[in-house]
């Protein structure tokens, strides 16, 4: 994660270690997401409740503004096995959607890919 | 012994009162401060289903389940439940407990038999009603709306990918409410931290915690000699408080916001409470707490298990 052609754009907490490459897909709403969210997608949104483990089942990734080590995203991510950065406080406005991102669900840093 | 109710300090099985009303009873029988009330039986909602001729209706429904119905089939499984008549010697028996807690105001949760088992969690699937009035009327409609909700959409769509039963008995917790300064999540082993519990905390009541709408202060410490190893200042800007017999969510102050909301020595003395918890099960727990008035109440306890899916 810092080799040097790639951009530190985001900074959160690491809840569920592992690193991931992927498309950002910016959500803020279930109604969203059940129109543009793909499988594999890491998908980026506020909060998670329960609503949204469908859309969690199928992604690469997730990353949430708000929420520590112990919230509903972080939970289900760990279970699921799959990358989660929790507490980034503005994930939904720096990420822009599509945009290919890597994620490190340990350090909770989220870098731009070229 | 009464049929229908139970006190938290007295023994019953778990198919009688459901995984969370059980490790309440052993809390309580542990010694450890939980705020004071009583369960009502599993039994009891099965009673109900049958005297308001609701099992066949809802196994009927239950069988047509299928993943695209489920917002129907749960809208219409719910209104029965809720439009069904509890029987006068319950009602009576409810209202009898309910004179003799002290608290203005109680909570109301579900415990299910199937739930916070080791296998399964459905935690945060069912409702939680609190700060409703210590009063009959309120109480039996806080009651049926927490029935119901073992037919919510999502506890519905859980069952569904388990493949647990979607007919089984639901205890109902109703203990006098805390109206809470603090409150916390323990995790007594780390996730992925070896050899450390984790704390969270916030103002307030601690849904918002649990759901992740803020930012909680977070704490590492060693399981051994419980010396903290980390400590992370969240972003605390809003909180869930009780005022008037009502839960409201207020804008922190910004000072607050950004202040360690509770002392390393409170966070210390939370880990070695909880430690002693885990002893008492057996297993690694995963805890919510809540502070009022500098005392630490337990308000769950259950074996940590991943378990929202």
């Amino acid at each position: 994660m810092n080799d040097a052609s790639e951009k530190i754009i985001l900074k959160g907490i690491g809840a569920s270690p592992g690193a991931i490459e992927g498309i950002a897909r910016i959500c803020l709403e279930t109604s969203e997401a059940s129109e543009k969210f793909q499988a594999g997608d890491i998908l980026v949104t506020s909060m998670t409740d329960p609503n949204w483990v469908r859309y969690m089942i199928t992604a690469k990734a997730v990353i949430t503004n708000s929420g520590g080590l112990l919230c509903h995203a972080a939970i289900v991510a760990r279970e699921l096995g799959i990358p989660c950065v929790v507490g980034t406080q503005n994930a939904t406005e720096i990420l822009q959607d599509g945009m290919r991102i890597k994620v490190d669900g340990l350090s909770g840093l989220v870098v731009e890919e070229a | 012994m009464s049929q229908f109710i139970m006190e938290l300090d007295s023994k019953r099985s778990i198919t009688d009162i459901g995984g969370k009303a059980y490790a309440l009873t052993i809390l309580n029988k542990s010694g450890f401060n939980i705020p004071k009330g009583f369960i009502v039986l599993s039994s009891v909602f099965l009673n109900y289903l049958k005297e308001n001729n609701l099992v066949s209706k809802i196994e009927m429904l239950a069988s047509k389940l299928a993943g695209d119905n489920t917002p129907e089939l749960s809208q219409e499984i719910r209104s029965f439940i809720l439009e069904g008549e509890i029987t006068p010697d319950v009602k009576r028996e409810i209202d009898e407990h309910l004179q003799s807690l002290n608290g203005e105001e109680v909570s109301v949760r579900s415990s299910a038999v199937s739930e916070d088992g080791q296998n399964a969690s459905f935690a945060g699937l069912f409702d939680t009603s609190l700060g409703i009035a210590t009063d009959l009327i309120p109480v039996l409609e806080n009651i049926k709306r927490c029935w119901a909700s073992f037919y919510s959409e999502r506890a519905i769509s859980y069952r569904l990918r388990k493949g647990l039963l979607h007919l089984e008995g639901v205890a109902v917790i109703i203990q006098e409410m805390v109206p809470a300064e603090f409150s916390g999540v323990t995790f007594t082993t780390h996730p992925f931290i070896e050899g450390s519990w984790l704390i969270e905390t916030s103002y307030g009541l601690g849904d918002l915690l649990v759901s992740g709408r803020i930012n909680p202060d977070s704490f590492t410490g060693d399981r051994e000699s419980f010396a903290l190893k980390n400590r992370t200042i969240g972003n605390k800007n809003m909180m869930h408080v009780y005022r008037d017999g009502e839960a409201i969510t207020v804008a922190t102050d910004e000072e607050s916001t950004r202040k360690q909301a509770i002392s390393d020595e409170k966070v210390v003395e939370i880990a070695k409470l909880c430690q002693s918890v885990e002893d008492v099960f057996g297993l690694p727990q995963d805890i919510e707490w809540c502070i009022y008035n500098e005392k630490i109440w337990l308000l769950q306890s259950r074996p940590i298990t991943g378990g929202l899916l």
